[in-house]
């Protein structure tokens, strides 16, 4: 692909594309915050415990140097000091701070599902005319060798796309376009490839179609969804 | 003497004054700086951020899972990875590849456990043909081109799906390398069989 073509893919895909839902967001920026937050927190005591230190190692100083008297009000800075470090660091605060944040990352928000349906789980949750649509391959007369089976393919002529999909009886409009556009283009494919007598590579390009559309009650094979359209099987 | 990033990005945040020439304002940000401010305390400098990813890093990953919500779930886990990673993050990468780096790396941890899909890429595909095929105006060679992009995708695997989906970001060989933590062959070689099946479906159709 040139670059011209990505581009123009990239225009088709940012169009059809999706905002992110303000749920998402919201926790997102929260999350950001509070660890923002907490960094701070944690930073504004380091800035504390760095000057305590400092403070400190004036005091032992201070201590060494001077008469029994200074000497007693410099004990009793130094107890007042290590008093005020206990109170400014406690390690369980910190770590509290800290497991908020990391509880606030595993918090579980509801991810509230549209009311629009799913189309590929629809498609499991909906009763489907496909048992009378399958019955009819049991009626099928599949010919035994690959002779038979080639000359299925070779003689008989491709489904009519809207009608294939009004047998399939899908109700939901979105599966119904989402499966015309699959078998579509999986008929041109196939169609180009028996005119081309690559009667093996169009039975892959039907299970390939198979595979893919889900939703769509297809036969097993390719010769099967040839006869059941015929005119002389309805 | 080492180049020292951390004290070049510091400087363009007090300077502010940084033209992008890929962007309409002059005095746009870069994403490294603006996450380095975040490390330093700056939160709106992480919404700002946020605000300039959180579409195309949701719809890349949506665009690879089964639904939606799976989507909203990795995009949650991969925003919580840069807050938490913001003050280890060294700016000899950019943000961008290091953000979806991180992304590729959630969405293979889905893939372990779940199927790679294409449900959701398809499906935004087969919308914008419908949309198109609505219009009175004729659209015939854009709705020719989707086709044959669907024929393509339908064809290729999770790595080559990923790989074509991150060269439409606008990521080069060597970022997309480094993101799927791959050799720069094996993106070029995805690529060229992306291209080649491409035109095989081209001739297939026409």
């Amino acid at each position: 692909m040139t670059d011209e073509q990505f581009e123009r893919l990239k225009n088709h895909l940012d169009a059809s594309s999706k905002k992110t839902p303000s749920s998402l967001d919201s926790a997102i920026l929260l999350a950001a915050k509070q660890q923002s937050d907490a960094r701070q927190t944690v930073d504004d005591k380091r800035a504390s415990i760095s000057h305590i230190n400092k403070l400190k190692a004036y005091l032992f100083g201070l201590m060494q140097t001077t008469t029994a008297q200074s000497a007693f009000v410099s004990v009793a800075l130094t107890v007042f000091v290590f008093i005020a470090l206990a109170l400014v660091i406690n390690p369980e605060q910190q770590d509290r701070d800290q497991s908020s944040v990391a509880e606030s990352n595993t918090v579980q928000f509801n991810f509230e599902s549209e009311n629009k349906p799913d189309v590929i789980v629809a498609n499991k949750k909906r009763i489907l005319s496909s048992e009378q649509y399958l019955m009819q391959q049991k009626e099928l007369k599949m010919p035994a060798t690959q002779q038979g089976r080639d000359q299925i393919l070779a003689q008989m002529s491709l489904p009519n796309v809207p009608t294939l999909l009004d047998d399939m009886n899908l109700t939901e409009r979105d599966e119904r376009q989402f499966a015309k556009s699959l078998i579509s283009i999986a008929m041109q494919d196939i169609r180009v490839m028996i005119d081309s007598q690559n009667l093996n590579e169009a039975r892959v390009r039907y299970a390939r179609l198979k595979q893919s559309c889900s939703s769509c009650p297809l036969p097993d094979s390719l010769e099967a969804l040839l006869l059941m359209s015929s005119p002389s099987n309805t | 003497m080492p180049y020292d990033y951390r004290s070049m990005l510091k400087k363009k945040i007090t300077d502010n004054t940084e033209k992008d020439a890929h962007h309409c304002e002059p005095t746009l940000v870069k994403d490294e700086a603006l996450l380095l401010a975040y490390a330093q305390g700056d939160s709106n400098a992480f919404e700002t951020l946020y605000t300039r990813y959180k579409k195309s890093l949701f719809n890349h990953l949506r665009r690879q899972c089964s639904n939606s919500s799976i989507a909203e779930e990795l995009s949650h886990d991969v925003w919580l990875a840069v807050i938490k990673q913001a003050n280890s993050f060294e700016p000899k990468a950019l943000f961008k590849t290091w953000l979806y780096r991180i992304a590729h790396n959630r969405l293979v941890d889905y893939w372990r456990k779940n199927s790679h899909s294409k449900d959701l890429l398809l499906e935004d595909l087969f919308r914008q043909q419908h949309n198109l095929s609505n219009y009175s105006e004729d659209h015939s060679s854009e709705l020719i081109e989707i086709e044959e992009l669907l024929n393509l995708l339908t064809e290729l695997s999770a790595e080559q799906t990923s790989t074509l989906l991150l060269k439409v970001e606008g990521f080069s060989h060597a970022e997309i390398a480094q993101i799927t933590q791959t050799k720069q062959e094996t993106v070029k070689s995805r690529l060229r069989y992306a291209t080649k099946h491409l035109r095989l479906s081209v001739r297939a159709t026409s």
